[in-house]
């Protein structure tokens, strides 16, 4: 198991959990709070970093290649980018889900919580999470297992 | 419609060139381990740079590493 392996695991296993829970907890704190600009800016914030956090992987290969190990090539930067792709794939279908589920929902006599906006959000980073993690996971099973010499 | 299948000789001239680890491959030509195991087993191709790199290594040209078929299906 390679070091993007074992990071694809843990942001399976920990990191997308961890902001399924404490994504929602600015959410919940200006529901019971009332908006403020400390809530709406660290929620800001931990979505845009959050959201973006995938761009350093692919800042790793320069700063690997001065200390004079290979632990990124070509073939870990092409699983990267297939698997950021269909992430991305994914993303977008659920945002189009989440819109036009919002759009129905809201009629006339209903209306949908303004909440509701920033929990797409974070469940747009979890979905992500996952989908890149399982994508890397399954490109590396099929070509990366140990061999012999 | 045309298939196309990349063969390779890496394993055998590696036996033939001092019998070198994947891992003293892999070293050589600035790769993973994994990505000698993955072109080896032909689930990956690599890019040319990288081809040019390990046919140099072994003193051959690339034609002789890498091979190209493409059939009709």
């Amino acid at each position: 198991m390679n070091i993007w392996q074992r990071n694809a695991w843990i942001s399976l296993l920990f990191i997308a959990p961890l902001w399924l829970i404490f994504g929602q907890l600015p959410i919940l704190l200006v529901y019971l709070e009332g908006p403020s600009f400390l809530h709406l800016f660290s929620f800001a914030c931990s979505t845009i970093v959050g959201g973006l956090l995938w761009l350093f992987l692919f800042f790793f290969n320069k700063r690997r290649k001065r200390t004079g190990t290979t632990e990124f090539d070509e073939r870990d930067q092409l699983i990267l980018i297939r698997a950021t792709l269909a992430a991305y794939v994914v993303l977008w279908l659920y945002f189009i889900a989440a819109c036009i589920y919002a759009w129905l929902s809201a009629t006339p006599e209903r209306s949908i919580s303004v909440n509701v906006m920033p929990m797409v959000i974070v469940g747009g980073i979890v979905v992500f999470l996952v989908v890149q993690s399982i994508a890397t996971l399954i490109q590396y099973g099929r070509g990366g297992k140990d061999g012999e010499k | 419609m045309a298939k196309s299948e990349m063969q390779n000789q890496v394993r055998r001239l590696r036996f033939e060139n001092g019998e070198i680890t994947q891992q003293q491959l892999a070293d050589k030509v600035g790769v993973t381990r994994q990505t000698i195991i993955a072109i080896e087993s032909g689930k990956y191709a690599p890019s040319l740079p990288l081809a040019f790199r390990i046919a140099r290594t072994f003193g051959v040209s690339i034609e002789q590493v890498f091979q190209y078929d493409e059939q009709e299906t």
